[in-house]
């Protein structure tokens, strides 16, 4: 059928990225305790955030990734996410889980300057993401609110 | 309270409040836009600071969210330097959640106006009523056209309105 030159577009649901937090087998989730302690602005940003990217295909094109780190973190593939609100740099450390478009967050920390605050937060993500490689830790979903 | 109940409360009664909310969202939106722009163009931020007459830092604070205030003139220059349009409108918060959750920057439909056919090469407006022709098509477009001679031959013929563009054809021997 070639007569006829409009083409039509079927929307394809394209499938998301999913966000998992970092669990301790304790039950205590660090990212979950970041993220309430964070300000009203702090929080509609970390959700805005992870909305914006549950459905970006590629990793590399997600807005706020800053960068893949490098050295012993690279061993687990860890991101880092930025963005700044009120006034404070932010930063969210995570990396893939085991099945497809799967994002693990690890860590939530602020940053100025070079310093990190916690100062141990890219070790403290690494270890975590040692942790869950060896079994030793669970992750469990996050669920982006679209309702705000 | 849940935390959306507390949010809605604040949002209902705090101004100051209402705009963290619409900063948080436009700060995460404007830069992805622009991200999202410039990699469907293939540019490099080089090229497109050179494009925009910026630098390129500059280029990379606007794709960082939140980190820079964004100005209307630069989201004039951003657009022209794309060669897109830029739509800014006020809506409600329902309207702007809304855009928010179907947005995606993988998906921009942003097109650069070489590629614009819709702008380039308008279609002309379709006639509502066959039978009035295109008599009718003329007066929606608020045209005043000359009726369309056709010559055959050294003869001319005046297409009948009413007789539509079939015997006009026929006429000029358009159909065999």
């Amino acid at each position: 059928m070639t007569y006829n030159k409009k083409v039509i577009y079927f929307p394809v649901k394209v499938e998301e990225w999913s966000f998992w937090d970092f669990v301790f087998s304790s039950d205590s989730n660090p990212v979950e305790e970041w993220r309430a302690a964070l300000s009203d602005e702090g929080k509609l940003y970390f959700n805005s955030v992870l909305k914006n990217i549950r459905n970006i295909e590629n990793p590399i094109h997600w807005t706020p990734l800053k960068r893949f780190l490098k050295g012993k973190y690279a061993k687990y593939r860890i991101w880092e996410l930025e963005f700044k609100a009120d006034g404070r740099q932010y930063r969210v450390l995570g990396n893939f889980g085991k099945e497809r478009k799967q994002a693990v967050l690890l860590a939530g920390c602020y940053h100025k300057t070079r310093v990190y605050t916690p100062p141990d937060a890219l070790d403290s993500a690494f270890n975590r993401a040692r942790l869950l490689t060896e079994g030793r830790a669970k992750f469990r979903e996050r669920k982006i609110r679209t309702d705000i | 309270m849940s935390e959306r109940s507390e949010l809605i409360f604040k949002l209902k009664n705090d101004t100051k409040f209402r705009a963290s909310y619409i900063r948080s969202k436009l700060n995460l939106l404007i830069p992805s836009q622009l991200r999202g722009l410039r990699l469907k163009g293939k540019l490099t931020q080089k090229q497109l600071a050179d494009e925009a007459e910026m630098k390129q830092p500059r280029i990379s604070a606007m794709e960082r969210p939140g980190e820079i205030k964004f100005a209307l003139e630069t989201l004039i220059r951003m657009a022209a330097a794309h060669g897109v349009g830029l739509v800014v409108k006020f809506v409600s918060l329902s309207e702007m959640l809304r855009w928010e959750n179907q947005y995606s920057q993988d998906e921009l439909h942003a097109i650069p106006i070489a590629e614009d056919e819709a702008f380039l090469n308008p279609s002309p407006p379709q006639p509502v009523n066959i039978a009035a022709g295109m008599e009718s098509t003329n007066q929606l477009a608020g045209l005043k056209k000359e009726p369309q001679r056709i010559q055959d031959g050294g003869q001319e013929h005046t297409p009948n309105a009413s007789a539509g563009l079939t015997s006009t054809l026929a006429d000029a021997g358009g159909m065999r």
